[in-house]
């Protein structure tokens, strides 16, 4: 097993990065970028948790190896929003209390996230196709959907 | 990193190194370690093998081409219908982005939703090492359970089908204990083609995941049951019953034998009512 020199954007910061060819991305963002909104579920691709937008898709971070995101764009839940200025989907999930124990909520912000970025005016049943691939062990999907439904208004209203 | 270089480095190392692509099953298998890797080649960057293309009345798809290519592919033809319909079916929407149509078709077992389905469109593959390619039948490629008849040092390049005719449709059916990241406990993909009539079936493939083995199958003693026969009710009562004779599934922690028995029976009826209905609104 070899090293590889690769390098990505990760949240808008170009890094360059000696990995091992078996490291996982999710890992190297972890453990090496400091980023912990990446969360590691099951490591099998079954729970989301640690999904990242890449090139505008969602993808499982931990199904992919840090070699395979050489020269890709990637978002973690680090870089959507701030404290003062959250995105529309943080804030929507907040007002209805969507998130309980908050695992899945980095992933679930992203997959709303990356919906509204493609599809502004979602239907209820494109919502759910869109965050299926996220798991929720608490409180259940219903709020989560009308949270992003709300968030998908907020931003067509802002568009205008 | 091209795809010359590729093959090149899989000649010089054949026997301890394992091409990736989407790595959504190759990843978790190493993680169980229920496989243990020298090497890896990643091929997810080779854009050259990622397409879908009707070509000489033959509709050709890359290896590399994603599972998200399929679900996007938007076309109204049997075969456009029935690829996306599977692609819809398919893992989650954060698997399809990486996960390819090689990779689900070299990792041959029953749990690849898109082999029962090229297994009814009458694929062949096609494979590629440095000495050369070959084309075969997609179920000759498939030996058994996690195994295909890849060599060491080859890839697979494409799969390809011949584009059906009008008068034909298909159909996927899939079970499982919920809709999205589950693997089939029993899936049936079917194509019936008609005379003009839209009466009289002239062509039938049926294929599940499971028939004998652990790993998809054609079940040919069905489809010969329905060659020549009316499309029409009785038609396919037999044929669901003739299935039923044919099926020998196994029990184990995920579903019982018998209940994959009845549960493969009520899908391939709903599979043939489907073509049905497609044939009869053409």
């Amino acid at each position: 097993m070899g090293k590889h020199l690769v390098k990505f954007n990760v949240n808008g910061r170009d890094h360059v990065l000696v990995v091992e060819s078996t490291e996982k991305l999710l890992d190297v963002l972890r453990d090496r970028l400091n980023l912990k909104g990446v969360k590691e579920g099951c490591g099998t691709g079954d729970c989301g948790t640690c999904a990242v937008i890449m090139d505008g898709r969602l993808v499982n971070s931990c199904l992919m190896l840090a070699v395979q995101a050489r020269d890709k764009r990637i978002l973690t839940i680090e870089g959507v929003g701030t404290r003062e200025r959250l995105h529309p989907v943080q804030k929507a999930l907040m007002k209805y209390n969507a998130a309980q124990c908050g695992f899945c909520i980095p992933a679930m912000v992203l997959a709303g996230k990356n919906l509204l970025d493609h599809n502004p005016a979602p239907s209820r049943e494109e919502i759910k196709q869109a965050i299926s691939g996220v798991l929720c062990r608490c409180t259940g999907y219903y709020k989560l959907v009308e949270a992003i439904q709300e968030a998908a208004k907020e931003i067509r209203e802002v568009s205008v | 990193m091209s795809l010359d270089d590729a093959l090149s480095y899989l000649e010089q190392n054949p026997s301890d190194t394992l091409p990736i692509a989407g790595s959504t099953d190759l990843l978790p298998r190493i993680k169980r370690k229920q496989v243990s890797v020298g090497n890896l080649v990643d091929l997810s960057g080779l854009s050259e093998l990622r397409y879908v293309k009707p070509e000489d009345d033959k509709i050709r798809i890359g290896a590399l081409t994603t599972i998200a290519d399929l679900e996007a592919q938007l076309n109204d033809t049997a075969w456009g219908k029935i690829l996306n319909d599977a692609a819809r079916k398919f893992g989650s929407p954060n698997i399809r982005t990486v996960a390819t149509v090689g990779g689900n078709i070299c990792a041959a077992s029953s749990s690849e939703d898109l082999i029962p389905v090229f297994l009814v469109l009458d694929a062949s593959v096609r494979t590629i090492r440095k000495s050369g390619t070959r084309e075969m039948p997609l179920q000759e490629f498939l030996v058994e359970k996690r195994k295909t008849a890849l060599y060491g040092d080859e890839i697979l390049a494409e799969v390809s089908f011949p584009e059906p005719s009008a008068h034909s449709a298909c159909s996927f059916q899939k079970l499982g204990m919920r809709n999205t990241l589950i693997l089939a406990l029993v899936s049936v993909a079917a194509f019936l083609e008609t005379d003009e009539t839209r009466s009289k079936i002239t062509c039938a493939r049926v294929a599940l995941n499971r028939l004998k083995r652990k790993i998809p199958q054609r079940a040919e003693r069905v489809e010969k049951e329905l060659l020549g026969q009316k499309l029409d009710e009785a038609t396919i009562n037999s044929a669901v019953k003739r299935l039923g004779d044919e099926l020998a599934l196994t029990s184990d922690y995920r579903a019982s034998a018998d209940y994959r028995c009845e549960a493969a029976k009520v899908l391939f009826r709903r599979a043939l009512m489907d073509c049905w209905d497609s044939i009869a609104r053409k």
